[in-house]
């Protein structure tokens, strides 16, 4: 922790994080008006001291929006995440530490999986499962499997041999045991990184399928569906668009630079090459 | 190295029947009847059992995947429901387009990218390298369909410089081409800087120097050569990224490339269409990967492939 409150970036990223979070928890308090309530009078207006940043096609505050947008946009890049993690880490571990037939079968399952960029792959699982909030954050969790399954089998094949481990085999403990009371616990600083790592795709990936039409649907307040909807209006409100795009680049923006951080105060031998 | 090619080859062939099986369980993983959803909503009893019997779609799953690999296997990727046209042809249509705007996003990324992280490792923790870092990963952070939107407010709108739809001329290449590179040329840049600051330490660079040769030529003909492989692989996985990327920023820019054909597909259930565009996209990613690991060996005489 101290080596991670050193490192500088490290710190603007997790301030940046805490206030994304703080804003989705308090949401109700801050946002200065109701995000779905539409009132054509005041349609696509600039900002003003009234609506600081201008207001949407119906009327709809955009800062409000925005502020309960980071609600849905942080769970939709936390609970991806953990979708991913749930399917990729007993396929992974599982595979490293039993080898053979079972590693053969699911790394070449996970192979298949690879080759779809992962934002193809999130797609194809939404036109299967249709568009949604839900069925993005599905699609997305699906899409980020591979990666996890292929991190935490290279962590359990190097950790299996070691000697806690073999001790553990000696006082006869149960397989399922060794794996996940002794070994995936010893894998948790890497994976940390990755779902930090993650959340930043997964929240860039989720508001692409909104953007696309086939995540959050409208009236919704999703950064990615809002930006959709105002890029009609490009030419003469701008503003509609700019502002949930800057949300996404800033929180997006944010975990990278924890995740970034975290990796080199987990492995200080990369803090001079990596940045 | 012969074994190598060979036993990757097979991988590749491994993930590419994969694909299809993947490609040829989507259809079937959607709630209703395959033969209907494969067929227009005003089609006709007898055109829907016409369907099933062409794709054998009343026969057991394994004869059913044996036709459908059949039929890929003779350019058959079934009729678009909203065109009537051939799949097939509505792919060959557009994947060059597709391509296009790939390898322009590439090209940039790489020339940006390559450059930034080179001059960064150099002079590390100067303003240029603080700088160019900075903007690197925010290149990674920014979605691609908010800076192509962003492209067309600035070079469009308020400039009027460029056109921000169309593909007719290569002017219209440049917006979409620039927000693709863009966001790829932060990755590049990053691993190029991190792989050239790790080469730049080793052993044989001090003897280059200590030898007096220029730093110029210390850098281009000693350093940058081993640098690279680590940045190759990124660039192979980078178009991928990539080719997933078009399908954004070919939205925002009306860019007629398979990415849009297949969104649109998806909003006009024409799943024989989104089969199809699904299944070039993952083929392409993985002959590229492919030729990425062959490439190590070219670049990289040490690498002994076992």
């Amino acid at each position: 922790m101290r080596t991670l409150l050193r490192n500088r970036s490290a710190k603007v990223g997790m301030v940046i994080v805490s206030l994304a979070i703080l804003t989705a928890i308090f949401a109700p308090l801050i946002a200065p008006y109701d995000p779905l309530k539409a009132n054509l009078r005041e349609m696509l207006q600039t900002p003003s001291l009234r609506h600081l940043l201008g207001t949407d096609e119906l009327g709809r505050d955009i800062l409000s929006r925005i502020i309960y947008g980071s609600r849905i946009s942080l769970t939709l890049g936390v609970v991806s995440v953990g979708i991913g993690l749930m399917g990729g880490l007993p396929l992974g571990a599982v595979g490293a530490y039993y080898g053979g037939l079972a590693d053969l079968i699911i790394m070449r399952f996970i192979d298949i999986l690879l080759a779809f960029p992962a934002i193809l792959l999130a797609i194809v699982v939404v036109s299967i499962l249709g568009p949604g909030l839900y069925n993005a954050m599905i699609a997305v969790g699906i899409s980020q499997l591979p990666f996890y399954a292929r991190l935490i089998r290279s962590v359990v094949l190097s950790i299996k041999e070691t000697e806690f481990v073999e001790a553990a085999r000696a006082l006869g403990a149960a397989d399922s045991w060794i794996l996940f009371r002794h070994i995936v616990p010893n894998a948790i600083g890497p994976i940390i990184v990755q779902a930090t790592l993650n959340v930043a795709s997964a929240i860039l990936s989720a508001a692409a399928l909104g953007f696309l039409g086939l995540g959050a649907q409208p009236p919704t307040p999703e950064w990615g569906t809002m930006l959709s909807k105002g890029r009609v209006y490009l030419r003469v409100a701008p503003h509609v668009t700019t502002f949930p795009g800057l949300a996404i680049l800033l929180t997006v923006l944010g975990f990278n630079l924890l995740g970034d951080g975290l990796r080199d105060a987990l492995d200080p031998r990369m803090v001079r090459m990596r940045r | 190295m012969g074994r190598y090619i060979l036993y990757r080859l097979f991988l590749t062939l491994f993930v590419l029947v994969g694909i299809t099986i993947l490609v040829f369980a989507m259809i079937r993983l959607v709630p209703g009847d395959p033969a209907e959803l494969l067929a227009d909503q005003w089609a006709t009893k007898e055109q829907i059992e016409f369907l099933r019997r062409t794709w054998g779609l009343d026969k057991p799953l394994l004869i059913q995947y044996l036709v459908f690999v059949g039929n890929l296997l003779h350019g058959n990727l079934g009729e678009s429901i909203a065109s009537n046209m051939p799949v097939a042809y509505e792919i060959a249509m557009r994947f060059p387009n597709t391509l296009k705007l790939a390898v322009a996003g590439m090209v940039i990324a790489v020339v940006i990218g390559g450059i930034a992280g080179i001059v960064s490792a150099t002079k590390p923790y100067s303003l240029f390298d603080n700088v160019a870092m900075v903007l690197a990963l925010i290149g990674v952070s920014t979605p691609a369909f908010w800076l192509g939107l962003m492209m067309i407010l600035l070079f469009s709108v308020k400039l009027n410089w460029l056109p921000c739809t169309g593909a007719d001329t290569l002017k219209h290449l440049v917006l979409p081409g620039l927000t693709l590179g863009l966001l790829a040329a932060g990755i590049i840049a990053r691993q190029t800087r991190s792989s050239m600051l790790e080469t730049l330490q080793q052993d044989y660079i001090t003897t280059a120097r200590a030898k007096g040769l220029r730093e110029a030529a210390v850098i281009y003909r000693h350093a940058l050569k081993n640098a690279l492989i680590p940045v190759v692989t990124v660039v192979g996985l980078q178009f991928g990224r990539l080719l997933g990327g078009t399908v954004l920023v070919e939205t925002v820019f009306s860019w007629p490339g398979m990415g849009r054909l297949m969104v649109d597909s998806i909003f006009t259930r024409d799943y024989p269409v989104i089969q199809g565009a699904v299944l070039v996209f993952a083929t392409a990613f993985s002959l590229i990967n492919l030729g990425v690991d062959l490439l190590y060996g070219f670049i990289d005489p040490r690498i002994k492939y076992e």
